[in-house]
């Protein structure tokens, strides 16, 4: 029903969507993802670790991933450009990330760094994969 | 496909955000001479602040009597103070709040300032220049810039410097009234027409930027006055105002970790200043330095060059006491004695001594010595 409610738009408005549809699922995976994590800190180490290891490693991949995967099917066509366009957008946002994280010397934020790219790459691939 | 192209694509990207977000800190970094100046307008916005509250509480303890000053006049106080504290005393630069931020100097206090503005003013007739300045009426980003003449400030403020330091917060043997003290004498200093750099719960960093910079300052000035409050102790025949981060162990560490009051006194008496005045209210009745065999209780009589009078809340080699209520019993007698007009210095403290003898029966005779050639009053009507 949610595939057809998407496919009923006109393309333009789809077009509109893309780049709306990349921004809104990173934020909401985002945060869905991290309250998910905050609710079921239980199951986490006294340490945290395991907390940790899902906020720093998994949410951000998973974020990303979400993102493109999301705008890519949002896009009538050229899904697998898409793909790459959003991927080379969220890396080089990334990469300004990279220099401020190594200016305050906030080590550990290379960690989510490292996983929102992962999860880039992911999405780009099994975008090619599945469209083309 | 083949995937170097779709690699070559994203390390392109990231290394483009890496040069872009570079690019973008490099242009819009503030060189390291607006940092410093920003870090000092931030800091007299904050003392300024302070002294804005601290005029708030004095008027809700005594709102039929306090009258509070220019914002100019407070202005001036926080310059000095800040540039104690925040630069190297001995660049020589003028001390000015510039406003870098666009923010007017009572940006961090402007609800305060509102109601300092409303206090009863011994200038009223700058009243509404202040309150357009604080109601951000007047488009105007300091103090400096309101209309007011000079005199606003007090008259005689370029003549008499005073460092006044209360220390407190030890973390061992903590004091109750050397803040009090050290507030209330700041404040009857003022009103005897000295321009006074206050610190309060100063660690040994502070106090060395401080008293370096008071001395370097009060060669400009008539008369010089240090007032110290806290914990005291004399070592081998020289005496150390000790810092609240002191943390001594063994005698041996109390010249590295103490400051030496001996030799301020020193550098006092080679400075050009005409009257040069120490009061010490320090060793106070918590014994944390008896276990030390070299350190002895009380203080060691200091020697000033001619022009110099040096007080001590009790005599050589005895404590002095804290006190029971806000202030210690000799800077509550002194802070008496200091509002009386026409009065010499060396009547001051005798009073002061005659009032501390008869309040602790005895047990605490305070102590002076002067070498004044001239006659000084705090107060001359």
């Amino acid at each position: 029903m949610h595939h057809n409610f998407i496919e009923k738009l006109p393309n333009w408005l789809r077009w509109v969507f893309v780049p709306i549809t990349a921004v809104v699922t990173l934020l909401v995976v985002w945060v869905l993802a991290n309250l998910a994590n905050k609710i079921f800190s239980f199951l986490s180490s006294p340490e945290y670790n395991s907390e940790k290891f899902i906020s720093y490693l998994i949410i951000p991949g998973f974020g990303s991933y979400c993102s493109i995967i999301a705008s890519a099917y949002m896009a009538p066509r050229f899904k697998y450009i898409i793909a790459i366009i959003i991927g080379f957008i969220w890396v080089l946002i990334a990469g300004a990330f990279t220099f401020f994280t190594f200016l305050n010397q906030q080590w550990s934020y290379l960690l989510v760094i490292a996983s929102f790219v992962v999860g880039v790459a992911f999405s780009v691939n099994e975008t090619e994969a599945f469209y083309e | 496909m083949n995937k170097k192209p779709l690699i070559a694509i994203m390390v392109f990207a990231y290394l483009l955000g890496i040069g872009a977000s570079a690019t973008f800190y490099l242009k819009t970094r503030p060189s390291e001479e607006t940092l410093r100046l920003l870090k000092m307008d931030s800091a007299i916005r904050s003392d300024l602040c302070d002294r804005i509250s601290e005029d708030i509480d004095n008027f809700k303890e005594s709102p039929h009597t306090f009258k509070r000053s220019s914002l100019k006049a407070l202005l001036s106080e926080s310059t000095v103070t800040s540039k104690a504290l925040t630069l190297d005393a001995n660049d020589g630069e003028p001390v000015k709040f510039r406003g870098l931020d666009g923010k007017s100097v009572v940006a961090s206090c402007e609800k305060e300032a509102q109601k300092w503005v409303k206090i009863p003013t011994t200038f009223p007739e700058y009243y509404e220049s202040e309150l357009a300045l604080v109601n951000g009426e007047a488009g105007l980003q300091n103090a400096d810039q309101v209309p007011l003449p000079q005199s606003a400030v007090v008259s005689q403020s370029t003549k008499r410097l005073a460092l006044v330091i209360g220390n407190a917060s030890y973390e061992n043997h903590p004091l109750k009234n050397p803040i009090n003290d050290a507030k209330d004498l700041s404040r009857a200093l003022k009103n005897s027409n000295f321009r006074v750099i206050e610190l309060y719960d100063a660690d040994r960093s502070n106090m060395e930027r401080s008293i370096n910079y008071f001395s370097q300052e009060v060669s400009h000035y008539d008369v010089g006055l240090i007032y110290y409050s806290g914990h005291g102790i004399e070592f081998a025949g020289r005496n150390y105002f000790i810092p609240i981060n002191a943390d001594i162990k063994s005698e041996e560490e109390i010249p590295r970790q103490g400051f030496d009051a001996t030799q301020i006194v020193e550098k006092m008496g080679r400075s050009n200043v005409k009257t040069s005045i120490f009061i010490i209210d320090a060793c106070r009745n918590a014994p944390i330095f008896s276990k030390f065999k070299g350190a002895d209780s009380g203080l060691a009589i200091m020697q000033g060059s001619a022009g110099t009078v040096l007080a001590y809340s009790a005599a050589p080699g005895h404590v002095a006491l804290d006190g029971n209520g806000r202030n210690s019993p000799y800077t509550s007698a002194l802070l008496k004695q200091l509002q009386i007009p026409n009065k010499k210095i060396e009547d001051v403290m005798k009073d002061t001594a005659k009032a501390v003898s008869d309040e602790t029966a005895g047990r605490q005779i305070p102590w002076y010595n002067s070498s004044l050639i001239g006659d000084f009053y705090f107060l001359k009507k």
